[in-house]
């Protein structure tokens, strides 16, 4: 059983399923919904050092035309060399954030309007140096947190709108990373590398609070709205990954065992924020998608009936509730892919 | 015959010519391709943005410029914050290569940028800061305020794109909106005015009025014409009766005027201008070469006049056409080489007409809202015994800045 909780329902696969496909070989992943479900971006990843990222307009979980490739600049000429990235989308009110980096070259934020013409780079690097990543909005827009390599390691900036001014969150001799602001916008989880493995701590008015420790990895924390802050976790180590909840320093739950780690993504919280989403790293429970409350009272299941289900993403949008995942078609197949679902009855 | 065989090469490069310089300019045309391509690989865009300039100049040459190379222009003037540059290179290679992709990206422009004129007076002494309601998250939107900001601050003016939205300049609050179908205008003038829509509203919300000194300078072509004058009402002690040929051989000379211009309304001012129109060549009959015989004739006048000039002035930006009659008071006092075929001397009155196109280059140094280039005049005296004299001028102007 992948879940510590105490009643567990079974749905099968809603019938409005909808896989979204694109010509790119590789392997589909890291779903992630517009705040107002209106997009969904993707990325295709061959394994051969090229991650595409993909964003579809959606309309009652379908996809509206083909999605849209995000082409950094300069990478549509012939000119352009291979290994491009660009990953790990996150969404802005007025757009989809990502990194990106052309031929092996610097890890840069990128900024992509909905229709618009070409992604381009959100911060120039006169304003911040280095590979920019984890890019994270807060909840008005008004600002953005992110990770800088320029000082050699990881360090948490944030990028304010209105001035256009970057500033460190933190004056820190550690690697940070997976930055994340809360509903208030002044506050920011993060981990941190200490002694080998990643602690989680939260930051406000550059004070630093350690929040969670311990053994393996605390990891890619996320806000819920009313504050507490669910990550994954492998500290009961072997490779087995768990997804907990904080509501404050040292305090924890763990609420879903042996899911299954996703690939950029922090753990998925249904719109109401009070559950948790997640596939299974067991093999017998490869074919569902688990929603857990993060009180632990109750986790229900979506049978995919495919293999491997993970990476799920939630979003909510004209009173139904649609759920993003990837998994392989089969056993034998070689790429993960896309796939959405109506799962409403499910929340 | 030999001499002919010595012109048998020289016809050929003649001939060959037309089709050397067309050559000539595309291997420019390749190495400035090569040069584009090797500036974009390095994400030099400044780079690309100098050798599609250049590129462009070539196309007045012959040369087409390639889809994909006006589509190297459009990353340049993208990455520099040129949107106005980006949606007219998508143009360009759209009608080059029509393609969906570039359509969709025109029409992305249109769906989010409106073109503005920003623009403050030299004698504006308050601070005057553009400033976006709400700066974009899209970093090309940013980028082209980014570029409209700095142009305002270091040139008080920028004609442009900007995105969609509510801005400030200094005190005034205009909107840039899809809805707007003409330029939005915003001048900040000498004096503060009542802000005609503090909420905003779009479109123009001001004019400058284009209001100033106007100075024409330089050299003038005037053709005496190739009438025959009675020179009854002409010489002074030449033969009485004989008519002196005024051939095409006139006066070169100058021309320099000095007036006001007066604005009337948004794209429109009247000219007021006075000045002095002369040639120092003599020009008679069997002399063809118009300086010569100023030389020739060292006592001869020429032809000397004094004009005004009354004329309504379109104007764009920084162009200018004016065009309106003229009045003239003519002096001519020219001697034939053949003293028997008499002199052209005398007094005309004559009316006429000129146009003028004006394009101006650069702030007139030392003298506010007022700008410097050339202009191209022509036009004509014409007397009362029909006498005309047309002429034309290249010269140096300062005018109003419209």
């Amino acid at each position: 059983m992948p879940t510590l909780s105490c009643a567990l329902l079974v749905g099968a696969l809603p019938a409005l399923a909808a896989e979204i496909s694109v010509t790119e070989k590789g392997h589909a992943s890291n779903p992630t919904w517009s705040s107002d479900g209106s997009m969904l971006a993707f990325e295709v990843n061959d394994y051969s050092g090229n991650i595409a990222l993909f964003s579809s307009k959606m309309q009652n979980g379908n996809p509206v035309g083909t999605p849209n490739k995000a082409e950094l600049p300069g990478s549509k000429s012939s000119f352009g060399g291979s290994g491009s990235v660009a990953a790990n989308p996150s969404w802005h009110p007025e757009g989809m954030m990502f990194e990106g980096s052309s031929a092996g070259g610097t890890m840069r934020i990128y900024f992509w309007a909905p229709g618009g013409s070409m992604p381009g780079e959100l911060l120039a690097s006169s304003l911040i140096a280095g590979d920019l990543t984890w890019p994270a909005a807060s909840p008005d827009g008004g600002s953005l947190v992110f990770v800088s390599d320029a000082t050699g390691k990881g360090d948490i900036y944030v990028w304010d709108r209105a001035t256009n001014g970057v500033t460190k969150a933190l004056a820190s001799n550690f690697t940070e990373a997976a930055p994340r602001f809360d509903a208030s916008g002044q506050n920011i989880a993060f981990s941190r590398k200490n002694q080998g493995g990643e602690d989680l701590f939260t930051v406000s008015g550059g004070q630093s609070t350690p929040l969670i420790g311990g053994q393996g990895d605390q990891t890619r924390p996320i806000y819920t709205p009313d504050g507490r802050i669910v990550y994954f976790t492998s500290e009961r180590g072997d490779g087995h990954w768990d997804i907990a909840v904080s509501s404050g320093p040292g305090k924890k739950k763990i609420v879903a065992k042996d899911v299954r780690l996703p690939v950029r993504a922090p753990p998925a919280l249904s719109p109401d924020g009070q559950s948790v989403v997640y596939g299974s790293d067991l093999a017998s429970q490869g074919n569902f998608i688990f929603i857990t409350r993060l009180d632990g009272s109750s986790t229900k299941k979506i049978d995919t009936k495919l293999v491997a289900a993970g990476e799920p993403s939630v979003s909510a949008s004209g009173g139904r509730t649609f759920l993003a995942f990837t998994a392989l078609p089969d056993e034998g197949a070689n790429w993960r892919s896309l796939h959405v679902v109506d799962a409403s009855s499910s929340f | 015959m030999m001499r002919l065989s010595r012109l048998v090469p020289l016809a050929a490069i003649v001939a060959a010519a037309p089709a050397w310089a067309a050559s000539a300019a595309e291997a420019e045309h390749i190495r400035l391709s090569e040069e584009m391509r090797k500036f974009a690989a390095r994400n030099a865009w400044r780079g690309v943005e100098s050798s599609y300039n250049k590129m462009l100049e070539l196309e007045k040459k012959g040369v087409v410029i390639t889809g994909e190379e006006h589509l190297l222009g459009v990353q340049a003037a993208r990455q520099l914050g040129n949107v106005y540059d980006v949606y007219v290179r998508l143009k360009a290679a759209d009608a080059v290569a029509p393609a969906d992709d570039l359509k969709g990206q025109i029409q992305a422009i249109e769906a989010n940028y409106g073109l503005v004129k920003l623009d403050v007076d030299d004698k504006f002494k308050d601070a005057f800061v553009l400033t976006p309601e709400r700066m974009p998250m899209d970093p090309g939107k940013r980028k082209a305020i980014e570029v409209a900001q700095k142009q305002v601050a270091e040139q008080r003016k920028f004609i442009g794109m900007l995105p969609h939205g509510r801005y400030t300049l200094g005190e005034r609050t205009f909107d840039v909106s899809k809805e707007a179908t003409e330029r939005t205008e915003v001048y900040l003038g000498p004096a503060k005015r009542k802000k005609p829509t503090d909420d905003g509203g779009g479109g123009s919300v001001a004019v400058r009025k284009r209001q100033g000194l106007r100075v024409d300078l330089g050299p003038q072509f005037t053709s005496m014409g190739s009438t025959e004058v009675e020179t009854t009402a002409l010489a002074d002690g030449g033969p009485g009766g004989t008519p002196a040929t005024l051939a095409s051989d006139a006066a070169l000379g100058g021309r320099a005027g000095a007036g006001y211009e007066l604005f009337l309304s948004k794209g429109w001012s009247l000219m007021l201008e006075g000045g002095w129109h002369g040639g120092f060549a003599g020009s008679t009959d069997a002399n063809d070469d118009p300086l010569a015989a100023s030389v020739q004739q060292p006592e001869s006048l020429g032809f000397q006049s004094f004009y005004g000039w009354v004329a309504p002035t379109w104007y764009h930006d920084d162009l200018a056409i004016t065009v309106g009659p003229t009045y003239s008071f003519v002096k001519v006092d020219a001697a034939a080489e053949d003293t028997s075929q008499g002199a052209l001397s005398g007094t005309l009155t004559c009316g006429g007409a000129a146009v003028s196109v004006f394009y101006g280059l650069f702030d007139t140094p030392g003298l506010a809202n007022s700008r410097s280039g050339f202009s191209l005049a022509a036009g004509v005296f014409a007397s009362r015994s029909m006498m005309t004299f047309p002429w034309a001028q290249l010269a140096f102007t300062i005018a109003p800045e419209g």
